[in-house]
C-alpha cells in the first residue's frame, strides 16, 4: 500500500473514531436537548413524553418526561384517585439537577405516606404565577381529587408584576391582569430535537447552535469605543402597589380553583457573595407584606427562611450549589430540595392534626 | 483576534491561500506583514502606531550602531532605543502604578497625583522585549543589523507571537526570513497537531479550571483549607495550560507557515527546584531576563553573594514585567527568594544527592512553594491574598468544593508526564503515517474543544502582560 493511501486511511479512520468518541462523551457529559411538543389538553408546549432529559452542567441527573409536562413519577399519582396537590414552580421546583426521588415533591411523597396526600410537580424553567393562573383549570380538568395547589417561590420575583420571560404569560398593571402568552419553540426543538435526543447526537446540535448564534467581525477594533451595557430597569413598585397587585393575584387564583392555595417560600439564602455568606433576606419587606396578605385571605404560606439558615448554622450546608458548580449559588441542591419537601410535610402534618 | 475564533480561521485560510499562489519570498513576507498589522489592528488600530514607532526606531538605531565604531555614539544610540522602548512600555503599563505608589510623596510636595485613563496595548511587553533584545545584541556586537526593513518589521509584528509571545530573538528568527519557505504537508501536519493540542489546553482545560479558581478567589476566605489549596493549585495549573496553550498555538501556526518560534514550556511540573522551574517555565522570558538583566548586573561572576542579589533583582523585575501591581512585584520577589534559597541549598551540598527520596522531597517543596506564591499573582489585591493564605495555613471552617474536573485534569496529567519521563512523549508527534492513532487523537481533541466550549469568554491570562 502506498504511503498516501495509508495516510488517507489513517485520517479517515481517525475522524470516524473521533466522531464515535465525541458521541459517547457528549452522551455522558453534556446536557441533552429537550424535544418539545404541543399539548392541546393543557394548552402549552411540554417536553415530549417518554424522553430522557440529561442534566450535567449543574448537578447530575436524568429525568424522564411524561404526559402533560409531568414527570413519570408524577404522572402515576396525577391519574390515580388519591387526594393530591399540584406543586407549581419554575426550574427551582422542576429540580432537574437532582435525581427524581430527591426532588422536593418526591421527598414529601416518600414521607407523607401516613397523610394520605400526594404531590405532583407541574414545573418548568421560566414558568411564573401568570402561567399557573391559566394552567390550573386545564390541569384540574384532567384529573380528580386535587385538593389544593402549592406554589414554590424561589425568591419573590415570579410574583412581582412586570416579571417577564419571552413566550410566558405576564402579570401586568393598569389594571392588574394576567395576559396569556405562548409561542412555539424553535424549529429545531420541534422538528429535530426528538431525533437528536433519541440518538444522543446532542453534539451536532451544539455545533448548529454555536454557528447560528455566531456573529462575525472583520473590521479593525477600537477598544474604548465599546458601548456600556445598559440594563433594562423595570420601575420598582411601592408597597401599596405591591399590596394591590397581590390582593388581585390571590383573588384571581382563588376564583380559578376550589382547592386550597399554599405558597412555600425558599429564600435562596444563605448565599455566597464576595467571600461572605449573606444570611439576611433581601426581600424581607416584600415577603412580610405577601405573608400578611396570605394570612388575611386564608392562603397558606410556608416560610423556610429560618430552616435554610439553621441548616447552615447546624450542619454547614447550603441549599444551593452542586459538586460541579459554585457553592451557595444556582438551583436548589439535594439539601435545599429536601428542606422544601420536609417543610411541606410539616405543614400538611399540622393541617392533618 | 483570538486564535480559536472563526474569524481567525478565515483569516489564516486566506493567508495560506495567498501562500499557495505566491511563490516569491518577498511577496509572501509582505503578505505576512500586512496580515500581522491587520491582526493587531483587529484589537485596536490606534496602538499599531506604537509598533510602528518601535520598529522604526530600532531599525534605524541598529543600522546606525553598525556603521559607527565610536563607543560614545553607540551608547547614545542604545540609550535612544532604551528610552523609546522602555518609555512607551513605562507610560502605557507603569505610569499609573508609579503615580499611585508615589502618591503620598507627590501630594506631600503639594502637587496633584493625577493618574491617566490609559488602556494597556495588547502584547506591548512582548514586542518591546523583542525589539530591545535586537538593539542590545547589535550593541554587544553579537548580531548584525537587519538590512531589510520588511524583514525587521515582520520580526517585530509576526502575528502568531505578537500579542502573547513567545519572545523570539532576532538571531533566531531573522535568518529564517531569508529563505523561501514552501508549504509542506509535514509542516502542515505538525503545525496543525501542535495548534490543536494548544487549543485544547487553552479552551478545554484552562478555561474550565478558571471557572473553579475564579470563584474560589472571588470568595476568598469562604472556603475551607483543602478547597483553598485546591483553588491555588488549580490556578497554577490553569496558567500553565492557558499560556503554554497559547504558545503551542503560536508555535503551531508559525510551523504551518514554515517558521520556528522555539520552545516556551518544557514540562514545568517536573521541577525539583525554583531554578529548574524557571528553566522549564516561560523559557523565552526567563532566558531574556537572564541574558539582558541578570548577566548585565554581573551574574554570579562578582562573587556568590552578589550573584544572589542579582538573581533576586532579576526576579523582582520579572515580576514587575508580569503586571504593574505590588502583587506582581511581591510575587517576583518571592521567586527571587526561592531562587536564592535554591542556589544556597545546592551550593551547601545539603540536597541529599540523587536519591529518590531527595528528588521527591525537592519536588514537593518546590511545587508547594510555587502554588502558594501563585496566590499573590492571582489575587486582586493583598487583602484577597491574605484571606487565601489564612485559609491555607491557619484555616477556619468554610465551604468545601472539590471540583471533579480539577481532580480529573490532575489525574490525566500523570500519564502525560509519565510519557515524558519515559521519553515517549515526543513519539506521539511523529509523522502520521507511522502512528495510526495520531489523527484520532487530534480530531478527538478538536471535537472536545468545539463541543465543550465553555460559555463566557476567558481572555488569555498573559494578554494582560
Amino acid at each position: 500500500m502506498s504511503r498516501r493511501i495509508t495516510t488517507i486511511i489513517y485520517w479517515s479512520a481517525g475522524f470516524i473514531f473521533s466522531c464515535l468518541f465525541i458521541w459517547a462523551a457528549s452522551a455522558v457529559f453534556k446536557n441533552s436537548v429537550s424535544p418539545k411538543v404541543w399539548d392541546e389538553a393543557v394548552g402549552r408546549y411540554i417536553n415530549a413524553p417518554e424522553t430522557v432529559i440529561r442534566t450535567r452542567a449543574e448537578g447530575w441527573a436524568d429525568s424522564t418526561s411524561a404526559s402533560h409536562g409531568l414527570t413519570q413519577a408524577g404522572e402515576k399519582i396525577f391519574f390515580s384517585p388519591v387526594p393530591k396537590f399540584l406543586y407549581w414552580g419554575d426550574s427551582y421546583a422542576d429540580g432537574v439537577q437532582v435525581k427524581s426521588e430527591q426532588r422536593a415533591v418526591n421527598v414529601f411523597n416518600a414521607k407523607a405516606v401516613d397523610l394520605g396526600l400526594r404531590g405532583v410537580a407541574v414545573a418548568d424553567s421560566g414558568l411564573s404565577m401568570a402561567d399557573f393562573y391559566f394552567y390550573i383549570p386545564r390541569y384540574e380538568k384532567l384529573t380528580t381529587d386535587v385538593v389544593g395547589h402549592v406554589f414554590l417561590l424561589a425568591g419573590m420575583r415570579s410574583i412581582i408584576p412586570g416579571y417577564h420571560l419571552d413566550c410566558h404569560s405576564q402579570f401586568l398593571p393598569d389594571p392588574w391582569r394576567f395576559e396569556a402568552s405562548e409561542c412555539p419553540p424553535s424549529e429545531v426543538a420541534l422538528e429535530y430535537a426528538s431525533s437528536i435526543n433519541k440518538w444522543h447526537v446532542d453534539f451536532l446540535h451544539s455545533i448548529y447552535k454555536s454557528l447560528s448564534e455566531y456573529s462575525f467581525r472583520f473590521s479593525v477594533g477600537n477598544l474604548t469605543a465599546k458601548e456600556p451595557i445598559v440594563e433594562k430597569v423595570i420601575p420598582g413598585l411601592d408597597s401599596r402597589q405591591l399590596e394591590g397587585a397581590w390582593i388581585f393575584m390571590l383573588d384571581a387564583l382563588e376564583k380559578k380553583t376550589k382547592g386550597n392555595l399554599t405558597f412555600v417560600y425558599a429564600p435562596l439564602r444563605p448565599h455566597l457573595k464576595d467571600g461572605v455568606l449573606v444570611m439576611g433576606d433581601n426581600e424581607l419587606e416584600k415577603k412580610k407584606i405577601f405573608q400578611r396578605l396570605c394570612r388575611e385571605n386564608g392562603v397558606g404560606f410556608i416560610d423556610l427562611t429560618q430552616k435554610f439558615a439553621d441548616m447552615y448554622e447546624l450542619d454547614g450546608k447550603l441549599g444551593q450549589g452542586f459538586f460541579n458548580t459554585p457553592q451557595g449559588a444556582g438551583h436548589l441542591n439535594v439539601d435545599g430540595q429536601a428542606l422544601v419537601g420536609e417543610g411541606l410535610y410539616e405543614y400538611f402534618s399540622r393541617g392533618a392534626q | 483576534m483570538i486564535f480559536y475564533s472563526l474569524e481567525f480561521l478565515i483569516f489564516f485560510m486566506a493567508i495560506l491561500a495567498s501562500f499557495y499562489f505566491l511563490r516569491n519570498n518577498s511577496s509572501r513576507k509582505a503578505v505576512l506583514l500586512a496580515a500581522s498589522y491587520y491582526f493587531y489592528a483587529y484589537w485596536d488600530w490606534r496602538f499599531l502606531s506604537l509598533i510602528l514607532i518601535s520598529t522604526g526606531v530600532d531599525f534605524v538605531v541598529g543600522k546606525r550602531m553598525a556603521i559607527t565604531s565610536d563607543v560614545r555614539q553607540r551608547k547614545m544610540l542604545m540609550l535612544v532605543s532604551l528610552i523609546v522602548n522602555l518609555g512607551l512600555l513605562g507610560f502605557f503599563k507603569y505610569f499609573n502604578f508609579f503615580i499611585d505608589s508615589l502618591r503620598p510623596i507627590i501630594e506631600g510636595l503639594g502637587m496633584n497625583a493625577v493618574t491617566l485613563n490609559i488602556l494597556l496595548p495588547v502584547g506591548i511587553s512582548f514586542y518591546t522585549f523583542q525589539t530591545l533584545s535586537y538593539s542590545i545584541d547589535i550593541y554587544r556586537k553579537k548580531l548584525e543589523p537587519q538590512e531589510s526593513l520588511l524583514d525587521f518589521a515582520l520580526f517585530v509584528a509576526f502575528f502568531p507571537q505578537l500579542v502573547a509571545g513567545p519572545i523570539v530573538r532576532a538571531a533566531h528568527f531573522l535568518p529564517q526570513l531569508l529563505k523561501y519557505k514552501p508549504l509542506t504537508s509535514a509542516n502542515l501536519y505538525m503545525g496543525f497537531q501542535i495548534f490543536i493540542y494548544g487549543m485544547f489546553k487553552k479552551v478545554f482545560i484552562a478555561d474550565r479550571l478558571a471557572m473553579f479558581s475564579d470563584h474560589v478567589f472571588a470568595n476568598a476566605g469562604a472556603y475551607d483549607c483543602v478547597t483553598t489549596w485546591m483553588a491555588a493549585a488549580a490556578f497554577h495549573t490553569q496558567v500553565y495550560f492557558d499560556f503554554s496553550g497559547y504558545s503551542d498555538m503560536a508555535i503551531g501556526i508559525a510551523c504551518i507557515l514554515g517558521y520556528d518560534l522555539g520552545t516556551n514550556f518544557n514540562f514545568p511540573f517536573f521541577s525539583k527546584g525554583i531554578n529548574e522551574f524557571w528553566q522549564r517555565w516561560h523559557i523565552s522570558l526567563s532566558t531574556w531576563v537572564r541574558d539582558y538583566i541578570y548577566f548585565p548586573l554581573g551574574g554570579s561572576k562578582k562573587g556568590r553573594i552578589r550573584g544572589y542579589v542579582n538573581s533576586f533583582l532579576a526576579m523582582v523585575l520579572c515580576g514587575l514585567w508580569h503586571g504593574a501591581t505590588w502583587n506582581c512585584v511581591l510575587w517576583g520577589g518571592c521567586h527571587g527568594i526561592g531562587t536564592v534559597a535554591n542556589s544556597i541549598w545546592t551550593h551547601s551540598g545539603c540536597g541529599g544527592g540523587n536519591s529518590r527520596f531527595a528528588k521527591v522531597a525537592s519536588w514537593i517543596v518546590t511545587t508547594v512553594f510555587i502554588v502558594a506564591v501563585t496566590v499573590i499573582l492571582r489575587a486582586q489585591d493583598m487583602d484577597q491574598a491574605l484571606l487565601m493564605f489564612r485559609q491555607m495555613f491557619m484555616p477556619e471552617a468554610g465551604q468545601t468544593w472539590l471540583s471533579p474536573f480539577v481532580i480529573f485534569i490532575w489525574l490525566a496529567m500523570v500519564p502525560i508526564h509519565w510519557l515524558e519521563y519515559t521519553g515517549r512523549w515526543e513519539g506521539l508527534f511523529t509523522p502520521v503515517a507511522t502512528r495510526w492513532f495520531s489523527p484520532a487523537i487530534i480530531f478527538s481533541l478538536l471535537w472536545l474543544v468545539v463541543i465543550f466550549y465553555p460559555t463566557g469568554f476567558q481572555p488569555f491570562f498573559y494578554f494582560q502582560f
